[in-house]
């Protein structure tokens, strides 16, 4: 339905054409704002929120990147201590202490300072391997929506194709075939995720084209562009945000899979998964602190993302919206 | 208050009861034997002799029969034969299947086993093998020259991933049959009679008695078809056994079961009665063995014993005591494309060589490992000239920068980003390569990825880099194990006698690297019969080209560890004339047939 926007917070009340009256509306709704307050109220889902930003501040913060970039220099670590490749920073295979937060790798590298720049990693291609999903997903989706007929069939059937693969194997044999690599990730992990979205998109494009204020739009010769800008889109946003943001913590599991069989992030970038494939598991053991901490962090990660996204769907459920 | 004391006491019973049951486990598996435990007889009255199926009697303190079972672990592969894979087929390859022309003793001299004796041409061009005429196959066929003859012929195929070894031996028509140019019949190894055999080579080899070690016979009345690709031996029908002991059972994904061979009649009687070598992961074969599951662990590259394992073992005097190291010969060296930029260029590759700190990797994930290498023949090797080679490509961060730039990338600057290649690399090695990167970034500016390959795939890149003459796999970590004590065998992975007409992929050598005057100095070296000093002052002057045009890095020569559980004992475990006692495998020492369980006192 269309959305309501009140043009002011007052209106006229016209009777017989003349202004008899000035009644102030209520305060403007919109189903964004109902969220808002949905999630907050949602306990579990704050608490997604606040690791999702602990960590996002971790990953954007690890070095300060961001300021060397504009004031060109080399970046400095902040939030770690010390560049992720510094070997021999501490003793090799130090436990954790008050020098060394979570000890040292083998190699004397800091481990904390590595989780700090996995969570950037991690975080980075959650994101946009998501992104890059919405680009191809979304259009071919709308597309097959709003079209319909042959391009709905072939789409379809291209995404029935893909869905009977397993996306685990489906990245590690796209993987297998690039050669390991931060892209070369990204776009493995793209590829086996904008199924959803585009089924999804779809489904919503083929609900929303039937409306009546959509053929109106179309009978006054509004563009298509037009239409999937100003009434498509934004009435279909909400179980797309759910998908893209569910589907971040499935990404960053997909990313510290492959890394951890070992055709995911090369060395010495460190990613979560690599760290737990390539010394957490030999050396358990032993150095314990070597698995356990990555694993946690995938584990904190999942968690918080999943959590997010359960409360945003509640929070955007259309059958809430009803009582308005 | 009687309830209290009553309940009390209840307690103190219950808690004493539970201490006891939960007594600390014993750190090192105790002697504990794996079946159920059988008191010795009396000491005093010698037993009766413990005699395994095969017939053969086990020393006095051996443990009964039914404890006469090796434990060991492997990891599972595809093929089970030599003749069908070398990379990549299961154990009982060679103390099963096969057997061998002759075997290295402890000196790593080789002895008659089913060769008698031999002689050499005044030429040095034909050498004659007489075959023992006792010995048979397990289904009573008696093991003669056409069982040699069949086999050489078929090692010479194409798709044999170990061909490029037995071409080292220089036989007459090798590279024509290979190709399929030439008829088999026509290869230089002719049958004499049932029990003697000639090979003839085109050039005088004094070491090919040495890869005779390593020609481990096909059965050739069971396999008849030269280019099988051994899927001759899934079939239970084609079971036929020439070694001390027979595959009994082979359970995909489980494990191996052998047992002692009661044909066997040679000089390596089986003592195990049965061998079981199960398909384990290497991450939990040491909790098998602290447990009392496994008899052996390690002896290999193999991730049995990574640094957390090893720092477990020597903080236990226990475990400590199981422990045998050995210095084996084995070089770990980093190469480069060198017929492409930006290795082509020789102050590249000597900025390179002297940019990695070898003792810190020593002192590091390498403890107990490694110890430094500068050039490719390890301490002791014939032909090494470790001592005059060690300043070669020493340490020296600052020259490695200056090189660098005088080469045209100053600070690595327009240097492309590398890839490192490791090849199925084992934990320890993981850190070291981890830690070269690092180096090469810190010393010279250039960025380093490591990445980790499968065995096949890694040795598929290699050889199609050669093949080509370029590719990607530029720049790479491997190392490369003794196959005979000669002074030809590791300089040959770099060169050889050119063959007439090569071009730069037929060249020998596996590397991406060539020296016309290496090439002939290898070549000369290797058809010198009867002067060792002379052949080894040729390889000392081979090596120096070899080091000094850099066309390797070599980082560590390794040194073999494995736990061996203190009742295993035998020949095998005796130290050789160095005094060193090691856990060699099969293929270089008859070690399965030559430990048994003794009973611990």
């Amino acid at each position: 339905m269309a959305m309501d926007k009140p043009a002011d917070n007052a209106v006229d009340v016209v009777l017989g054409g003349e202004a008899t009256d000035t009644v102030p509306l209520r305060q403007k709704r919109s189903i964004y704002r109902d969220a808002v307050r949905r999630f907050a109220r949602n306990r579990l889902a704050v608490v997604g929120l606040i690791l999702v930003l602990i960590l996002t501040t971790l990953a954007l913060f690890a070095d300060d990147g961001i300021f060397a970039f504009f004031l060109g220099r080399e970046p400095q670590p902040l939030l770690a201590h010390t560049p992720y490749d510094k070997i021999f920073y501490g003793p090799a295979g130090a436990f954790p202490s008050l020098d060394y937060w979570m000890g040292t790798d083998l190699n004397g590298r800091d481990l904390f300072s590595r989780i700090i720049f996995g969570a950037r990693i991690s975080l980075s291609i959650g994101f946009l391997a998501q992104l890059i999903a919405l680009g191809i997903g979304l259009p071919l989706g709308g597309i097959a929506g709003w079209k319909g007929g042959k391009i709905d069939f072939f789409v379809m059937r291209l995404v029935d194709v893909m869905s009977a693969m397993p996306t685990l194997l489906l990245a590690f044999l796209i993987m297998a075939r690039l050669g390991a690599g931060y892209w070369n990730v990204m776009l493995a992990i793209a590829i086996t995720s904008w199924l959803e979205i585009c089924r999804l998109t779809r489904a919503q494009f083929l609900m929303l084209r039937e409306k009546e204020f959509i053929e109106a739009s179309r009978s006054i010769g509004v563009g298509t562009l037009r239409i999937f800008r100003l009434h498509l889109l934004p009435n279909a946003l909400a179980p797309i945000i759910v998908s893209v943001t569910l589907g971040i913590p499935k990404a960053i599991f997909t990313e510290a899979s492959l890394s951890f069989l070992g055709v995911g992030i090369n060395p010495p970038m460190p990613s979560w998964g690599q760290m737990l494939g390539r010394d957490g598991i030999a050396n358990m053991t032993f150095y314990w602190h070597l698995a356990l901490f990555p694993a946690l962090m995938i584990a904190f990660t999942m968690l918080g993302f999943t959590l997010m996204g359960d409360g945003l769907r509640d929070a955007l459920d259309p059958r809430m919206l009803k009582d308005k | 208050m009687k309830r209290k004391i009553v309940g009390l006491c209840i307690l103190a019973v219950v808690l004493m009861l539970g201490l006891a049951a939960c007594a600390p486990q014993a750190a090192a598996p105790a002697a504990e034997a794996p079946a159920a435990q059988n008191a010795p007889a009396a000491a005093a009255a010698p037993a009766q002799r413990v005699v395994n199926r095969a017939g053969v009697e086990l020393p006095p303190d051996a443990a009964p029969l039914d404890q006469q079972v090796l434990r060991m672990a492997t990891n599972e592969a595809t093929w089970l034969t030599w003749d069908a894979s070398v990379y990549d087929e299961n154990v009982g390859d060679v103390f099963a299947w096969s057997d061998s022309c002759v075997r290295p003793d402890k000196q790593y001299e080789p002895q008659p086993n089913l060769c008698t004796s031999w002689e050499v041409s005044d030429d040095g061009l034909q050498w004659t093998f007489h075959l023992d005429k006792n010995r048979k196959w397990s289904d009573g066929v008696a093991i003669t020259a056409d069982d040699f003859v069949f086999t050489l012929q078929r090692f010479a195929r194409p798709d044999y991933d170990f061909e490029w070894f037995y071409s080292m031996a220089g036989i007459v028509n090798w590279d024509g049959v290979v190709k399929g140019e030439v008829a088999p019949e026509e290869l230089g190894v002719h049958k004499v009679d049932d029990y003697t055999f000639t090979i003839t080579t085109v050039r005088p080899t004094p070491f090919l008695i040495k890869i005779m070690a390593d020609v481990w016979i096909v059965a050739k009345h069971v396999v008849k078809d030269r280019l099988d690709d051994g899927s001759w031996a899934f079939n239970k029908d084609n079971w036929v056994f020439a070694g001390p002991y027979k595959l009994d059972s082979y359970d995909k994904g489980k494990q191996m079961v052998f047992v002692a061979n009661e044909m066997y009649t040679g000089p390596f009687p089986p003592m195990f009665d049965k061998i079981i070598y199960s398909f384990i992961d290497p991450e939990v074969r040491f909790s098998a063995y602290k447990n009392g599951e496994l008899d052996s662990i390690g002896g290999g590259y193999t991730a049995d014993l990574p640094p957390s394992t090893m720092a477990e073992v020597m903080a236990n005097p226990d475990l400590k005591s199981q422990l045998i190291s050995w210095p084996n010969f084995i070089t770990y060296y980093l190469f480069f494309d060198t017929w492409n930029p930006p290795f082509d260029n020789l102050k590249v590759r000597q900025a390179f060589s002297h940019a990695v700190d070898r003792d810190k990797l020593i002192e590091g994930p390498l403890q107990n490992q490694a110890v430094p290498a500068y050039s490719m023949n390890p301490p002791g090797f014939p032909g090494e000239n470790v001592e005059e080679l060690k300043s070669v490509q020493n340490y020296d961060p600052k020259l490695a920068a200056q090189l660098l730039a005088d080469a045209g990338y100053p600070g690595g600057e327009g240097f492309p980003k590398l890839t490192m290649y490791t090849r199925e690399a084992q934990p320890a090695l993981v850190n070291a390569a981890e830690l070269i990167a690092a180096m090469i970034k810190d010393n010279l500016g250039i960025e380093v990825e490591v990445q980790n390959l499968d065995y096949s795939i890694y040795m598929e890149k290699l050889y199609a880099e050669k093949r080509n003459q370029g590719g990607d796999f530029i720049f790479a970590l491997v190392p490369y194990e003794f196959d005979f004590v000669d002074g030809s065998n590791l300089l040959g992975v770099w060169g050889g006698c050119e063959p007439d007409g090569a071009d730069m992929p037929d060249m020998p050598g596996r590397h991406t690297w060539y020296n016309k005057e290496y090439n002939d100095l290898l070549c000369k070296a290797g058809s010198i019969f009867g002067d060792e000093a002379k052949r080894n002052e040729l390889y000392r002057k081979a090596e120096r080209i070899l080091i000094g045009d850099v066309a390797l890095v070599p980082i560590y020569h390794g040194i073999f560890v494995a736990m061996v559980r203190p009742d295993i004992a035998g020949p095998a475990l005796e130290p050789n004339d160095k005094g060193v006692v090691t856990w060699n495998r099969f293929r270089f020492a008859s070690r399965e047939a030559l430990i048994y369980r003794k009973i611990m006192p």
